[in-house]
């Protein structure tokens, strides 16, 4: 061992309970770190995984008059998983009990469930 | 052999050290010649300020002149060269300060080790210690030594890499008359058996009388040169 190395080791033995409080700073700073990197993948995981179970769609679009002639062409974009037509109106109802105008969204549904 | 005849270890030709600080010119050094001979004892005695730490640290390579020479061994040293100095300092120089520069958390013996574990050919610790009398001193901190002991480890440090050349700035500046003798002893003592040349600064001109040769200083020249017919033993000397 030089002497270098044994004036490393006596001054750091001298300031040890700086050294150690330092230590202990560094290693609970990084502590802190991983912990919330490791939330924040939990998290990234169980959306994706919450997405997946239940096909909810990462975007939804929809094309204001599109005839059903293109829905293949729609369905053909790269990335779209399914493209729907479905007849999409509104409404106003009056209906007993409420003093305000009610507005209904009419949905008309495919004639059969489409397979993904 | 007459010391004149003998070979000269250092030449300094025409040396000019201006220091700048900002529009202020500071005129160290107003071209110094010194010829160092092998073996020579010579003694700086001048006035505060007029260059003799200077010259000393050029002389050593630790700082470049604005101008001038130094011609070690009849080579010139390159000044500008960091490499060339690094090495002319590791393999032939020996400091010693006013202010020991002793490692507070190394040993006297470890100090003297942080020098011969990189140097060429040196004597280990111990001899060295030994030579300036602190042979039972080696395991002691710098704290645990008076000051003229820790100016004797800084001296065992610097001539443990058995150097050529041994330059101190003031090595008795801090120290009373007696620790003073015994310090001067040491470096007597390194000068005659290991024939090195020595360099010593001192604002005392009683210490002179030890020396081969004085060289007066003033306002950055050698304004006079003295031969001492014969040395006196540190002593013999009283401050
Ligand atoms: N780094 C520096 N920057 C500017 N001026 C400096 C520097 N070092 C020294 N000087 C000046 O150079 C001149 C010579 O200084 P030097 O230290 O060589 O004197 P000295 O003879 O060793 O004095 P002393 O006996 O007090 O140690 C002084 O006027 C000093 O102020
Ligand atoms: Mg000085």
């Amino acid at each position: 061992m030089t002497s270098l190395d044994r004036k490393l080791l006596r001054e750091l033995w001298r300031l040890r309970a700086q050294v150690l409080a330092i230590a202990l700073v560094i290693a609970s700073g990084t502590a802190l770190l991983i912990m919330a990197l490791t939330t924040i993948e939990a998290l990234e995981k169980t959306t994706a995984a919450y997405y997946e179970r239940t096909r909810f769609a990462d975007m939804f679009a929809e094309a204001r008059r599109a005839p059903e002639y293109l829905r293949r062409d729609i369905a053909d974009i790269p990335g779209v998983r399914i493209a729907e037509t479905r007849i999409v109106e509104g409404a106003i109802l009056d209906m007993a009990g409420f003093s305000e105008p009610v507005v209904a969204r009419l949905i008309s549904l495919p004639e059969r469930a489409l397979s993904f | 052999m007459e010391k004149d005849a003998s070979a000269t270890a250092l030449q300094a030709r025409d040396l000019i050290k201006i220091y700048r600080m900002g529009t202020v010119e500071v005129h160290a050094l107003r071209g110094v010649d010194v010829d160092l001979r092998d073996g020579e004892l010579v003694v700086l005695l001048g006035p505060s300020g007029s260059g003799k730490s200077t010259l000393l640290n050029i002389l050593g390579g630790l700082d470049r002149p604005t101008s001038g020479s130094v011609v070690f061994r009849d080579r010139e040293l390159d000044m500008n060269n960091a490499r060339t100095l690094n090495l002319y300092r590791r393999n032939h120089v020996g400091f010693v300060f006013q202010f020991y520069n002793l490692i507070p958390s190394l040993t006297a013996r470890e100090n003297v080790a942080l020098v011969t574990e990189i140097a060429r050919d040196p004597m280990p610790p111990s001899e060295a210690l030994a030579m300036v009398g602190l042979g039972d001193r080696l395991d002691r901190f710098p704290a645990q030594l008076s000051g003229g002991e820790q100016q004797r480890v800084a001296i065992a440090r610097a001539i443990a890499k058995r150097p050529d050349l041994l330059l101190c700035d003031e090595p008795t500046g801090a120290l009373d008359s007696k620790t003073g003798i015994l310090v001067l002893d040491a470096i007597l003592r390194i000068n005659r058996e290991l024939g090195t040349t020595t360099a010593l600064i001192t604002h005392n001109a009683v210490i002179a009388e030890i020396a081969n040769r004085v060289l007066y200083f003033a306002d950055g020249r050698i304004v006079e040169t003295r031969r001492n017919s014969g040395q006196r033993a540190p002593s013999e000397l009283a401050w």
